[in-house]
């Protein structure tokens, strides 16, 4: 099975727009097959296309038309940095790019060169955010299907539901919460509306969107608006993804979802696994507000120690790794490596977990320096890199919510380092703490020591 | 115009231009949310928290989702007896 046939079969409201349009699956078909069609007419091979993500209309016509024909495209977020763009145009030379604003001409012809995209490949979709290096993942058609399908059965979503695209499409999360509700043959609205405007919560109410979603500061802003004295009639199910959320938010929302019947899940998930990996059921998450659940329907999770051997017994820490039919192909860092599918079998997480008893995981760290910044995740290796680009020289660490960075200069290059990954990277400045020494501190490894890094820039130490 | 409007005006701009990381001479009353790449939702958490900080006040949530201007904002913080 596929989203091509799939999407042919279901009957009813696929899409609404915010305007009140409606649009049913049979006519979402067709339009996605005259988008096709018009693909076909640019050249008769399958084609590399960079989709420009807005959340409109055109964006998921044009998501939904790739996952019914051959072709492969990049989701970029229309935001992204002119610089990045052509960065990203030299290095994966595509053969358009779509645009989705409302014009009558959506396709711009690039390259005209054929390239060898493997078969099965759907979409190149970001791993870091906006850590704006070219490495993409390469998610499959079967990738895409399969990651809806468990989804749209552990949330149990029926035709009944309806979503509203308040996560970037360009986004695994927020891809994965179209792809599912499609997959179930539920509807979805497509809004452009923040959730810090009324005209976003007007569309919650008059629309009647049963689901709603967001990474951990989005839940933040989810109470600090009162989310929970709504009425919000329609409202059924929150869902909770793309970092971890603290303890004391989970027990308010979960406290809020019994005391109210709805559903609360929190997930767990990477790109590299085209979302999704676990959940915790949302009857389990007052009693174990700390845990990621268990592994989502066709997926499975394995501990494994330093040694690389199997952990088998319960509350013991190892790395997380991953297998199940939603794992990537593989990276793509350019054009040549979208021939090939790697055929990872398991998925290295690079966090470090344990499992209880009763088969629940819990992430203890991270083996990998990354941290998250406003639900994006960030490589700090990848913004040191970055730094060293443009003059300086860094050394990044933090916790989730807070990159700390030291550089090595005379005078205070604070504001200006901000200022740039603000524009480039788009990490919001207040959340950025820059400090500048003579010399970094290094450990008996000779390595840099981020612990103490962190300590001299922000005088706290890192609990996290 | 009195002393305490002008100061007033002042402090709004401060707050505009630090929690939106933007410089001052950008902040006028037409700049609306989401309209600038800056004022995103995670800078209007911080402009919010900012300005009850500066001017002693607690938002309504309505009045939080409505400031998508800084015209809207200024006539919001009237509502709370802040003089501008």
């Amino acid at each position: 099975m596929s989203f091509k046939r799939l999407l042919e079969q279901h009957q009813g409201i696929a899409l609404i727009d915010q305007d009140g349009s409606e649009m049913t699956y049979n006519q979402l078909c067709l339009k996605t097959d005259q988008i096709n069609e018009e693909l076909d007419q640019v050249n008769n091979n399958p084609l590399l296309i960079f989709i420009l993500c807005q959340q409109n209309i055109a964006t998921v016509l044009a998501i939904t038309a790739v996952m019914r024909s051959h072709h492969v495209a990049f989701l970029i977020p229309e935001t992204v940095d002119n610089s990045m763009l052509s960065k990203l145009i030299d290095i994966y030379l595509p053969n358009i790019i779509y645009h989705t604003d409302d014009t009558s001409q959506n396709i711009e012809n690039l390259v005209n060169k054929p390239v060898a995209l493997h078969p099965d490949l759907c979409f190149l979709l970001s791993t870091s955010g906006s850590t704006g290096t070219p490495k993409q993942v390469k998610i499959s058609n079967s990738n895409l299907y399969e990651n809806a399908k468990s989804i749209a059965s552990y949330l149990e979503i029926s035709k009944k539901d309806r979503a509203i695209t308040s996560l970037p499409l360009s986004y695994s999360y927020g891809l994965s919460v179209l792809t599912s509700h499609l997959y179930a043959g539920a509807s979805v609205l497509v809004s452009s509306a923040s959730i810090m405007t009324r005209s976003f919560w007007q569309q919650i109410e008059q629309y009647q969107i049963t689901g709603l979603t967001g990474v951990p500061y989005i839940y933040e802003i989810y109470k600090k608006l009162k989310l929970t004295d709504r009425e919000l009639p329609s409202l059924k199910t929150l869902t909770q993804a793309g970092g971890k959320l603290a303890p004391e938010l989970v027990t308010y929302f979960a406290e809020y979802a019994a005391k109210t019947s709805r559903r609360f899940f929190i997930m767990y998930g990477q790109t590299e696994a085209t979302a999704r990996m676990s959940y915790l059921p949302s009857d389990q998450v007052l009693k174990n507000p700390q845990s990621i659940g268990f592994e989502i329907p066709g997926g499975r999770f394995e501990l494994i120690d330093n040694e690389n051997k199997l952990i088998t017994e319960a509350n013991k820490e190892g790395e997380l790794t991953y297998k199940g039919p939603n794992v990537m192909m593989g990276y793509a860092n350019n054009r040549d490596d979208l021939a090939s599918d790697e055929k990872l079998g398991s998925l290295h997480t690079g966090d470090l977990a344990y499992r209880d008893k009763e088969g629940r995981y819990y992430i203890t760290g991270r083996k990998s320096r990354f941290i998250k910044v406003s639900g994006l995740r960030i490589n700090l290796s990848d913004v040191e890199k970055f730094l060293l680009e443009r003059g300086f020289d860094s050394a990044c660490t933090g916790q989730d919510d807070a990159l700390v960075i030291m550089i090595k200069s005379k005078d205070d290059p604070s504001e200006k380092v901000k200022h740039i990954l603000h524009e480039c990277l788009h990490i919001y400045p207040g959340l950025i703490h820059v400090k500048n020494t003579s010399s970094f501190p290094y450990n008996e490894n000779g390595k840099k020591d981020y612990m103490k890094i962190y300590q001299q820039v922000t005088g706290e130490l890192n609990n996290g | 115009m009195t002393q305490t409007k002008v100061n007033n005006i002042q402090r709004l701009k401060k707050v505009f231009s630090q929690s939106l990381s933007i410089s001052e001479s950008q902040i006028n009353d037409e700049l609306e949310y989401n309209s600038i790449q800056q004022w995103d939702s995670t800078a209007h958490m911080a402009l919010v928290a900012q300005l009850e900080a500066e001017f002693n006040i607690m938002l309504d949530i309505d009045d939080i989702i409505d400031m998508s201007s800084v015209g809207k904002c200024k006539e919001i913080l009237k509502k709370y007896n802040v003089e501008l």
